[in-house]
C-alpha cells in the first residue's frame, strides 16, 4: 500500500465529501449525542457515588438485622478493634404512623432512633440551619424529612403524635445521609432519640423492626472482616453493608437504567447509520469511474480500499465531534430530567471516557455503513476505464455483500449487549431492533409494490409522477421510511404501554378495589379495627395472617450447610430464597389471585399430617428458585420453633392483583395458634374518608400502620412519569435523526431533482406542475413512513402489553393518531427540502449553467 | 518493448439459442510485436476487437488465452498488486473521455502517477509537484494548474490528460480514441502534443483510433476486423 498516495487521496476527497456528507454526519451525531451523554451522567455518577459513599451511606460498616446483634456477633466486632479505635452508633428502625396534631393528617414515616453520634461521615442539614448539632439534647423533639412537612401540612415546632406519645418538631431535615427523593417521597423519615423511641412502646414482640450499627473503623479492616465473618453474619441473618458494596450497589442501580435508556441512544446511531449508508452507496456510484482510472494507472485494490475506509474514518472523526457537542446541551438537561432518580447531586461534563465512546462508535458505525461499497469499490477491474460494462460479477459482489451484512450484522448485537450490559437484554434489543427495521423495510417495499403495481391512472399527470418517483432508480424512499417509521414506532408504542400500564395501577373508585392497607395488627386488636372500619364505612375487602419465618432446611440439608457452598454452584436465586425472610400465612381455600398448577389443597377439617409433615402450598416461581415440586420437603423456623413441611402443590399468583398475595401458605391448622400479626385490606369511599380513618387509627391504634394505597400509586406514577420524560426525550432524538436523515435524502437528491425539473421545464411544464410533483412525492412519503410506523406502532405495543406485560391492551387512539398525522406533517415538510424547480432562469441559461 | 503471441479473448454470453456457443470469442489468435519507441496505431470497425486489444497489452485484463510480455515481463506471472505496479511505473494511458478525477485539480490529476510510483522512484513532494506543473506548463496550462476539470473544455481536459500520461515517464503509453470526444481542430492539436512529447521521451505509443490522418503518423497500422488481425501496414512516420 502506498500511504503518502492514499494520505493525499483522502486529503483531497475530503474536501468534496464533507460538503455532501456534512448532513449525513448529523444522521449518527444525533445518536451519538444520546449515548455520549448518558455515559457522561452514568461516569459523572460512579464518580460522585465514589468520592461520597461514606456520606451517603454515613458509615464505613453498616450492619443491619431484624434482632438486636447476638453476642457472637458482637465477639466478633471486637476484632475490628485491632485495627484501630471504632466510633459506633446504633439505630432502632421502623415504620410508624405518624399524625400531625394540628392539621389531623397522618401517613406512614420511617422511624429512626438513634443512640450514639449521627451521622459518622457527612452532614445533616436543616431547617432552621445547624440544630441538628443540638440532636437529642432535649428529650420531646423529632427531626423530620422536609417532604413530611407539606404532606402533612406541618411547619417547624408543630407537634407530631407517634405511638402514644406528643413529639415537637425541632427542624426538617433537607438533605441527609442514605436517602434520596423518592424515598423520602414514600416514607419520610422521622429521626428522634432511643430513649424517646421507647417511650412510644412501639418496639414489642412481633415488631417488624430493624436493629442496624453504624461505624467508623480504619481503612483496610472492613473487607477483611466481612470475608472472614462472613459465615457467622449469614448465621445471624446480618446483613451487612460496606462502603465498597454501597458503591457498587448505587453505581449498579443507576447504571442500568443509564444503560437500557442508552440503547434508545444506540437505537439512533443505527438508525442513523441506515441513512449514512445510503448517502454512502450514492458516492460509491460516482466514484465508480475515478477507481477505474486509479487502477488502470496503478493503484492496487489495496490502496483503494485504504482511500474510502480512510474518508469512511474521517466522516465518522468529524460526527462524533459533532454527537460531542450536541451532547453539551444534552447533558444541561439530563440531571432534570432524571430529577429525584439521581442518587447524587451531580457536575457534569463529557470527560474523556464519553469523548472516547463517542468517537469509537461513530467511526465504529460509519465504518460498518462503508464496508460493503467499500469492498464494492476494491472490486473494481481497471478494465472498467475503458470498457465500463465491465465490472465484478453479481456473484462476487453478493458474496461480499453477505459477509459485510454479516460483519453489520455481529457488530451490532455486540455494541447492544456492551451497552446493556447484560447479554439477554443486549441480544433481545439487538434482535428486536433487526426485527423492526426488517418489518419496516418489508411492510415499505410492500406498499411501494402495490403502487408499482396498480399506479393510481385517474390522478393528474403531476400527482402521478410524484409517486411515481418513490419507486424510481436512486430514490431514497427505503431508508427514509425506516427512519421515521422507526422513531414513530419507538415513541408511539413508548406512549402506548405507559397508558397501558398507568391504566391498570389506578385505583379503581369503584367499591370493589381496595385503597387501604392496614398491617402489623396484633390479634386482640382484630376486632377493635374491625369495629373502627365498620365506623368510618369502610369495607374490608381482604385480610390475611402474617407469621415471619426463615427455611431451615431444603429436602434435609440444612440452610447452613448450603450455604457453605464454596465453589459457588449455587444460583442467585436459590442463594435469594434461602436467606430471606418469610412472610408465611394460613388459609384453607386458594384466593382469587391464585390458581392451583400443581398438586392438590388440602381440605380443612380433614388435614393428614404425615411424617414429613404439614402440606404448604408454594408460588411456582419460588418453588423453581428453591428448586423444589411436590412431594419435596422444606423445613421452616417459625418464631424459634422448627416444622417440617411437604409441599403439597404449586401456585400460579397474580401479583399485579391488589391482594393479599403469599409465596407461602400452610393450613390453617398447622398456624393458626402462632404468634401473628394480621393485613388488613379495605376500600374507603374517598380521600377525606381515608385521612379521618388515619387520624382515629394512630389515635387508638398506635402501633398499627396504615397506608392510603393512592399515595403509593402517586409517588409510583411520579417516578414512572421521571422515567418516561426521560424515555421520551431521548425517543425524541431517534425522531431527530429520522428528520435528519430526510433532509439528507431530500438534499442529496437536490441536484438529480433539478435536471429533472429543467428537462420538464424545456419540454413545457410550468412552474406549479413542477411543484406539485416534488410535493406530491414529499406527501407520499410522508404517507407511506407514517402509514408503516403507526402500523408497526400498533402491532409492536399489543405484543409487548399482552404477552411481556401481560394487561389488556387499550390503545390511546387518539393520542396516536396525533402522533402518526404529527409525523405526516413533519415528514411533508421537511421531504421537499432544498429542491428547486429554477422558476427564475430560463431553459436556456439552466441549460448552459448545467452544462458549462 | 511489447510481445503478444496466440492471445485470445473469450467472454460469455447468455446462450438465448439451443446450440449456440455460450462464450464470445473477441479476440482470436492474435500475434502481435511492438518494438521499444515504435509508434502503431490499431486500427479496425467497431466491434473488431481493439478496445479489447488495448486493454490486454496494457495489463487491464487477463487473456482467455495466450502469451503476453511488455518490457520483457511475463504478465501472465503476475498477480493483480503486481499488474498494478507495474502500470504505475511503466505505462501511461490516454482515455478518449478523459478520465480525469472531477474531484483533483489540474494539477492533483497529474499528481497522481508521481504519488503511486514505487518508493525508490517516487520523488519528494516538492519536486513531484515541480514535475506536474512543468508538464501542464508544457501543454499549455500553466495557468489552469488550480481548475477542477468541470472548469475545463475538451481539449485542455486532454491535455491534462496527455500530461498526466507522461508524468511517469513511462516505458508505453496506451491511448484509446484520444480525439474521439474533440472536434476536428482540437484533436489535431492533441495529437501534435501527443506526439511532440513521444519524440521528446522515446515512448513507445500504442493508438486504437478511427482517424486516418492520425494513423497515417505511426509506424505501423495494425488493421483489426472480427478480433482478428486483418493485416500490418508499415507506413513510418509522416508529418
Amino acid at each position: 500500500m502506498n500511504a503518502r498516495f492514499v494520505a493525499a487521496m483522502i486529503r483531497r476527497e475530503l474536501r468534496t465529501a464533507f460538503r455532501r456528507f456534512g448532513f449525513y454526519g448529523s444522521c449518527i451525531a444525533i445518536g451519538i449525542a444520546v449515548v455520549v451523554g448518558l455515559h457522561s451522567l452514568r461516569e459523572a455518577v460512579d464518580s460522585a457515588v465514589d468520592l461520597r459513599s461514606r456520606e451517603l451511606l454515613g458509615a464505613d460498616l453498616r450492619l443491619e438485622s431484624r434482632e438486636p446483634l447476638s453476642t457472637e456477633v458482637k465477639r466478633a466486632l471486637q476484632k475490628l478493634e485491632q485495627g484501630g479505635p471504632i466510633e459506633s452508633t446504633e439505630l432502632t428502625r421502623l415504620g410508624s404512623m405518624a399524625l400531625a396534631e394540628r392539621s389531623g393528617r397522618s401517613r406512614l414515616v420511617d422511624l429512626l432512633a438513634i443512640d450514639g453520634l449521627y451521622p459518622l461521615y457527612g452532614e445533616v442539614w436543616t431547617e432552621p440551619a445547624f440544630l441538628w448539632e443540638r440532636f437529642g439534647e432535649v428529650s420531646g423533639q423529632v427531626f423530620v424529612d422536609s417532604t413530611l412537612l407539606i404532606q402533612l401540612d406541618l411547619e417547624v415546632s408543630d407537634r407530631l403524635r407517634i405511638g402514644g406519645e406528643s413529639f415537637v418538631i425541632a427542624a426538617a431535615i433537607k438533605k441527609a445521609p442514605g436517602s434520596f427523593g423518592l424515598q423520602a417521597e414514600m416514607a419520610p423519615r422521622v429521626f428522634l432519640s432511643k430513649s424517646d423511641l421507647d417511650r412510644t412502646e412501639l418496639v414489642q414482640k412481633g415488631s417488624l423492626v430493624s436493629y442496624l450499627r453504624y461505624m467508623k473503623l480504619a481503612d483496610g479492616v472492613v473487607d477483611a472482616w466481612v470475608d472472614e465473618q462472613g459465615a457467622l453474619l449469614e448465621e445471624s441473618r446480618v446483613r451487612v453493608q460496606t462502603v465498597r458494596g454501597y458503591q457498587e450497589d448505587m453505581s449498579e442501580a443507576f447504571g442500568n437504567l443509564t444503560r437500557f435508556l442508552g440503547l434508545i441512544g444506540l437505537a439512533a446511531l443505527m438508525l442513523g447509520s441506515i441513512g449514512v449508508a445510503a448517502g454512502i452507496r450514492v458516492f460509491v456510484r460516482e466514484k465508480l469511474d475515478t477507481v477505474a482510472l486509479l487502477r488502470s494507472i496503478g493503484a492496487s485494490p489495496r490502496d483503494v480500499v485504504a482511500i474510502y475506509a480512510g474518508l469512511a474514518v474521517a466522516l465518522g472523526l468529524t460526527a462524533g465531534l459533532l454527537g460531542i457537542v450536541l451532547s453539551l446541551p444534552l447533558l444541561w438537561v439530563l440531571p432534570d430530567v432524571f430529577g429525584d432518580l439521581l442518587p447524587v447531586e451531580v457536575s457534569l461534563r463529557v470527560g474523556p471516557k464519553g469523548i472516547a465512546t463517542g468517537l469509537g462508535l461513530s467511526v465504529w458505525a460509519t465504518l460498518l455503513c462503508a464496508m460493503g461499497p467499500v469492498s464494492d469499490l476494491a472490486s473494481v477491474a481497471p478494465l472498467r476505464a475503458l470498457r465500463r460494462d465491465f465490472g465484478s460479477t453479481e456473484k462476487d459482489r453478493r458474496v461480499a455483500r453477505v459477509g459485510a451484512t454479516l460483519v453489520v450484522v455481529v457488530s451490532l448485537v455486540l455494541a447492544a449487549v456492551w451497552q446493556a450490559g447484560n447479554l439477554r437484554v443486549g441480544l433481545a434489543f439487538a434482535a428486536g431492533l433487526i426485527a423492526t427495521v426488517a418489518a419496516l423495510a418489508a411492510s415499505a417495499l410492500a406498499m411501494v409494490y402495490v403502487l408499482r403495481r396498480y399506479p393510481p391512472r385517474v390522478f393528474a399527470y403531476w400527482a402521478r409522477q410524484g409517486i411515481a418517483n418513490l419507486f424510481r432508480p436512486r430514490n431514497h424512499t427505503l431508508p427514509t421510511t425506516i427512519a421515521i417509521g422507526f422513531a414513530l414506532f419507538l415513541v408511539g408504542t413508548i406512549h402506548t404501554v405507559e397508558r397501558n400500564i398507568l391504566a391498570q395501577m389506578e385505583v379503581d373508585t369503584g367499591s370493589r378495589r381496595p385503597n387501604f392497607i392496614l398491617f402489623d395488627v396484633q390479634r386482640d386488636q382484630l376486632e377493635g379495627i374491625l369495629g373502627l372500619l365498620d365506623e368510618h364505612g369502610a369495607r374490608v375487602v381482604d385480610q390475611a395472617p402474617l407469621i415471619s419465618a426463615r427455611i431451615a432446611a431444603v429436602d434435609g440439608i440444612d440452610r447452613a450447610l448450603w450455604l457453605e457452598d464454596q465453589d459457588e454452584t449455587l444460583t442467585r436465586d436459590f442463594r435469594w430464597a434461602l436467606q430471606r425472610e418469610y412472610r408465611l400465612t394460613y388459609a384453607d381455600d386458594l384466593r382469587d389471585s391464585e390458581e392451583l398448577i400443581a398438586g392438590s389443597w388440602w381440605k380443612a377439617g380433614e388435614l393428614v399430617v404425615g411424617d414429613d409433615g404439614y402440606p404448604v402450598s408454594i408460588e411456582r416461581d419460588l418453588a423453581k428458585s428453591l428448586g423444589v415440586g411436590v412431594g419435596d420437603r422444606l423445613r421452616w423456623q417459625i418464631q424459634g420453633v422448627e416444622v417440617d413441611t411437604v409441599v403439597a402443590n404449586l401456585r400460579q399468583v397474580d401479583w399485579g392483583r391488589m391482594a393479599t398475595n403469599f409465596f407461602v401458605v400452610f393450613p390453617t391448622e398447622a398456624l393458626e395458634e402462632a404468634p401473628q400479626s394480621t393485613v388488613l385490606l379495605a376500600h374507603l369511599a374517598d380521600e377525606q374518608a381515608r385521612a379521618e380513618m388515619q387520624r382515629d387509627l394512630v389515635g387508638r391504634f398506635p402501633n398499627v400502620s396504615a397506608l392510603d394505597a393512592t399515595l403509593i400509586l402517586r409517588s409510583l406514577d411520579t417516578m414512572l412519569g421521571q422515567i418516561s420524560i426521560a424515555i421520551r426525550l431521548l425517543s425524541l432524538f431517534t425522531l431527530g435523526t429520522g428528520i435528519a436523515i430526510l433532509i439528507a435524502a431530500a438534499l442529496a437528491a437536490r441536484s438529480e431533482r433539478a435536471r429533472e425539473a429543467l428537462l420538464l421545464r424545456i419540454l413545457g411544464a410550468s412552474t406549479s406542475v413542477l411543484r406539485r410533483i416534488i410535493a406530491t412525492e414529499a406527501i407520499a412519503l410522508a404517507l407511506l413512513a407514517s402509514l408503516v410506523g403507526g402500523l408497526l406502532t400498533m402491532i409492536g405495543s399489543f405484543c409487548v402489553v399482552v404477552y411481556l406485560f401481560e394487561l389488556p391492551f387499550d390503545p390511546p387512539l387518539l393520542d396516536l393518531l396525533a402522533l402518526v398525522f404529527a409525523t405526516f406533517c413533519v415528514t411533508a415538510l421537511f421531504g421537499g427540502v432544498g429542491v428547486t424547480v429554477g422558476g427564475g432562469e430560463s431553459p436556456e441559461a439552466a441549460l448552459r449553467r448545467e452544462t458549462a | 518493448m511489447i510481445l503478444a503471441r496466440n492471445l485470445t479473448q473469450r467472454y460469455s454470453r447468455a446462450a438465448t439459442e439451443p446450440g449456440t456457443d455460450s462464450m464470445l470469442t473477441v479476440l482470436d489468435s492474435v500475434d502481435l510485436d511492438v518494438a521499444e519507441g515504435e509508434v502503431v496505431v490499431i486500427l479496425g470497425p467497431s466491434g473488431s476487437g481493439k478496445t479489447t486489444l488495448l486493454g490486454l497489452l496494457a495489463g487491464l485484463d487477463r487473456p482467455s488465452d495466450g502469451e503476453l510480455r511488455l518490457a520483457g515481463v511475463d504478465l501472465g506471472m503476475l498477480d493483480e498488486d503486481a499488474r498494478a505496479a507495474m502500470r504505475a511505473e511503466r505505462i501511461g494511458f490516454v482515455f478518449q473521455s478523459f478520465h480525469l478525477i472531477p474531484t483533483l485539480t489540474a494539477l492533483e490529476n497529474v499528481l497522481v502517477p508521481l504519488e503511486l510510483l514505487s518508493s525508490n522512484r517516487r520523488r519528494r513532494a516538492a519536486d513531484a509537484e515541480e514535475t506536474a506543473r512543468a508538464l501542464l506548463d508544457r501543454v499549455g496550462l500553466g495557468d489552469r494548474l488550480e481548475h477542477y476539470p468541470a472548469q475545463l473544455s475538451g481539449g485542455e481536459q486532454q491535455r491534462v490528460g496527455i500530461a498526466r500520461a507522461f508524468a511517469n515517464q513511462p516505458d508505453v503509453l496506451f491511448a484509446d480514441e484520444p480525439t474521439g470526444n474533440l472536434d476536428r481542430e482540437t484533436g489535431r492539436e492533441i495529437i501534435n502534443l501527443l506526439f511532440e512529447l513521444n519524440q521528446q521521451r522515446g515512448t513507445t505509443l500504442v493508438i486504437v483510433t478511427h482517424d486516418l490522418e492520425l494513423s497515417r503518423r505511426a509506424d505501423r497500422i495494425i488493421h483489426l476486423a472480427g478480433g482478428q488481425i486483418e493485416r500490418i501496414e508499415t507506413v513510418g512516420r509522416g508529418t
